[in-house]
């Protein structure tokens, strides 16, 4: 049986658009995407459409849905993402002694682009060595931001439970704008 | 003293209206537009004459608010214009597009595949129209007040 335009469109998609369903705050990448896609009214059946139009339509949505959840606006990367996904398929086709229609039918290869992180935000979470130490010593799981130990503090690498600042401390801090990248 | 205070608000509502007004003229292309018009055109074997550059150009710099502008390749240089193409190795199929900017400031991406025909209008404000059909959570991808949340 030959599958239905929506399928294979669901098949391109699904290696190249994929989103994570998201939360601010939350390291990003481009992963399940469907759970958008059930959100986006198609004006017609997905079938009825060209493939070009679901791409545009889904892509972005999601897009939107990214620059929507975060403070940064990274259409332009979601878009850059896409496109290189693309290539690579493309690439691959090229490379395949298959014809384009047996595409169709052949096992998925393994798919997946690299993770693309485009922001990675204060997590508000620590990591699980901190969490199990304090817990170790009977402290009560803090929502608190937690930042990886700078090289020659001393801290070795080792998670520190961050302590509450004292008043002086707080004035003379001064974090500076929050821009991508900031963080490693 | 009161005719100046009469001018100055009308002033200030004419700047207002000046500034509200869609822009009739399409996008100037930008010197990365340039560049990739260029590459466009050399990989697909055309001509590349400067108007021919500059047309792609511009098409390029009116597909910005697509998800389609890096995607495309150049498919056929006429006298109409500049076809454009997408392929899609896993389905088999290749999409041609067309681009065009309209009188009131709007653009146009038509979508050809086989007897498929979808057609796109990007407003200068407001939503996005497929096949004459307002999408919801779907806006340019170059206005910064973008959907919170989702549709």
């Amino acid at each position: 049986m030959e599958a239905a335009p929506a399928a294979i469109f669901s098949q391109d998609i699904d290696s190249i658009l994929e989103l994570e369903d998201l939360v601010p705050g939350e390291e990003v990448t481009f992963r399940k995407l469907g759970a958008a896609v059930s959100k986006v009214a198609l004006p017609q059946p997905a079938e009825e459409l060209t493939l070009s139009a679901l791409l545009n339509v889904l892509g972005s949505h999601a897009a939107n849905r990214l620059a929507g959840s975060l403070t940064n606006p990274t259409a332009a990367g979601f878009q850059t993402a896409v496109g290189e996904a693309l290539r690579n398929g493309k690439d691959q086709a090229a490379s395949s002694p298959t014809t384009p229609g047996a595409s169709r039918t052949r096992p998925r290869q393994p798919r997946h682009p690299p993770r693309t992180i485009l922001w990675r935000p204060c997590s508000f979470r620590r990591p699980p060595r901190a969490k199990a130490a304090g817990r170790a010593a009977g402290q009560r799981p803090r929502r608190t931001c937690w930042w990886p130990p700078r090289p020659g503090s001393g801290a070795g690498g080792e998670a520190e439970v961050p302590r509450r600042r004292t008043s002086s401390q707080k004035a003379a801090f001064s974090p500076g704008p929050l821009r991508a990248g900031a963080f490693p | 003293m009161k005719r100046g205070c009469l001018i100055l608000p009308l002033l200030l509502l004419l700047s207002l209206l000046a500034a509200c007004s869609p822009a009739a003229e399409p996008p100037a292309p930008d010197g990365e537009s340039l560049c990739t018009a260029q590459a466009l055109l050399a990989a697909s074997g055309s001509q590349t004459a400067p108007e021919t550059v500059a047309q792609v150009a511009e098409d390029l710099a009116l597909l910005k608010v697509t998800m389609l502008g890096e995607l495309v390749r150049v498919e056929e240089v006429t006298q109409e214009g500049v076809t454009y193409a997408i392929d899609y190795p896993a389905a088999g199929v290749t999409d041609l597009l067309q681009v065009a900017a309209q009188e009131d400031g709007s653009t146009t991406v038509t979508v050809t595949q086989g007897e498929k025909e979808d057609v796109f209008e990007y407003p200068p404000i407001g939503t996005v129209r497929l096949n004459g059909v307002r999408l919801t959570g779907c806006a340019p991808l170059d206005q910064t007040e973008a959907p919170r949340g989702g549709a």
